[in-house]
């Protein structure tokens, strides 16, 4: 297997720019301010953050570029957003505002030209996509509207589109597993790790440094997300805005390096 | 001071905001004056490379920053896209590039790397007494693009990082730094290497 350059991701969900956090996508508790939040992050030394506004589109809005200026003049780090973003405009007012990347997930279901049309403006290394599936037994569904429709299509065709339109990554997101704990998906990111060039993100399980070493020996993912393991502590999901430790973190990136 | 060209493309404020962070005065400009009067240039750029060219020929930003680099010899960082725009042509689109650097960018093959983009946080090496890195933690920045360059100037420091294979993370020549990484997006490693550059380089 080729070397990776391993990427440990905390994402951040907000909803009127309050950090919330739910379990198979429901049942969303209140988490707290985000620029505390983001300062821990960054302190510890994240490799990225992702931050979805989950109530962008209900508010007929997209990710709040006014949040995103000041949450990228506190914090150095690449920052991806994401949430209702449906023109080019907005794309570019957003990396304008701070942003490395934008993530895009119900704004291109049956409209693919939409990833084409903003990574020829910003290009293909700004443009995340995000998928989010639920297994019922016998094959992956992909939802979107935060996971209230399906979207009759294979998974593997849909992931083909996404990547010949021109997207730089993707995150494929476990509905299943998401704010569970019970691990990743293996088998789902086994299906799909080595079928494209781009990097796919693995989301969704995440529980303990074992959880991505699990990952990144069984797959060919080098990406993984999780919002859970570093917002919620012990079986009582206290609240715990946390990232790996300083040495948890150079070992598992020396491991496949 | 400072002067951030104003390239209406990306990361200008980030490298505005994690130089106020440093203590570093910078402003904005696509003024030639204002150019002119600062100690240090900074050339930001995200996006696509013909996109990025095309907007520098727009306001005539091509003049400026030739004028800026060859006769007043400013010393100048060109930051990713902003670095490519130097090297004569890029295969990412059909414009010509800059030319002040002989070179140009080549797309990763998939044969050789992991995936395509490189994204992540990859160590330099640097034996430039500036800008001096040994491939260890402190020297990992965030990198984040499909294209890389492949330089043919003579008399060039060269700046290289690995991803399954070694490639070229940029270059210094007399007064140019050019990276392909994102110091503004990198963190504190990132903010030491604005201010060496500032106050060293």
């Amino acid at each position: 297997m080729k070397k990776k350059r391993i990427r440990v991701i905390p994402s951040i969900l907000i909803e009127n720019n309050i950090m919330i956090k739910g379990k198979n996508f429901k049942n969303h508790k209140y988490i707290g301010d985000i620029f505390n939040a983001v300062r821990i992050y960054s302190k510890k030394n994240a490799h990225e953050l992702i931050i979805l506004d989950k109530s962008a589109k209900e508010k007929n809005n997209y990710f709040d570029a006014n949040l995103l200026k000041k949450i990228s003049s506190e914090i150095f780090m690449p920052i991806t957003v994401g949430g209702n973003i449906s023109t080019v405009k907005q794309a570019k007012f957003l990396i304008n505002s701070g942003a490395e990347k934008i993530f895009l997930n119900s704004t291109i279901i049956n409209n693919y030209e939409l990833i084409r049309d903003i990574s020829n403006e910003i290009g293909s290394q700004s443009v995340v996509v995000g998928v989010d599936v639920m297994n019922n037994g016998k094959e992956y569904g992909i939802f979107y509207d935060n996971g209230k429709k399906k979207y009759e299509k294979q998974l593997t065709d849909h992931l083909y589109s996404i990547v010949s339109a021109g997207a730089g990554e993707i995150v494929l997101n476990s509905i299943s597993r998401e704010g569970t704990r019970r691990g990743f998906d293996i088998n789902l990111y086994q299906k799909v790790h080595n079928k494209f060039e781009i990097p796919i993100i693995a989301s969704g399980g995440a529980n303990s440094f074992d959880s991505f070493l699990e990952l990144f020996d069984q797959t060919y993912i080098s990406a993984a997300a999780s919002s859970s393991m570093f917002c919620l502590f012990g079986n009582n999901d206290a609240v715990l805005i946390n990232y790996l430790n300083q040495n948890e973190l150079i070992d598992l990136i020396n491991r496949y390096e | 001071m400072i002067g951030i060209i104003d390239t209406e493309t990306g990361n200008i404020n980030s490298v505005f905001n994690i130089l106020k962070r440093t203590k570093i005065k910078s402003i904005i400009t696509k003024k030639m004056d204002e150019l002119l009067e600062c100690d240090k240039i900074i050339l930001p750029g995200v996006g696509r490379f013909d996109a990025c060219m095309r907007n520098l020929q727009k306001y005539e930003l091509d003049k400026i920053i030739k004028h800026l680099i060859i006769e007043k010899e400013k010393k100048i960082l060109c930051i990713c896209v902003g670095m490519q725009l130097l090297l004569n042509y890029s295969e990412e689109g059909d414009c010509e590039g800059l030319k002040i650097i002989d070179g140009h960018c080549t797309k990763f093959l998939i044969s050789q790397v992991n995936n395509i983009p490189h994204i992540g946080w990859s160590p330099i090496k640097s034996k430039n007494r500036f800008l001096n890195y040994d491939g260890h933690e402190k020297s990992r920045f965030y990198f984040c693009h499909s294209y890389y360059p492949v330089i043919k100037e003579k008399n060039i420091d060269l700046i290289n990082t690995n991803f399954n294979i070694e490639f070229c993370a940029g270059f210094i020549k007399k007064n140019i730094v050019g990276v392909q990484f994102h110091p503004e997006k990198s963190l504190q490693n990132g903010a030491d290497f604005l201010k060496n550059f500032v106050e060293k380089f």
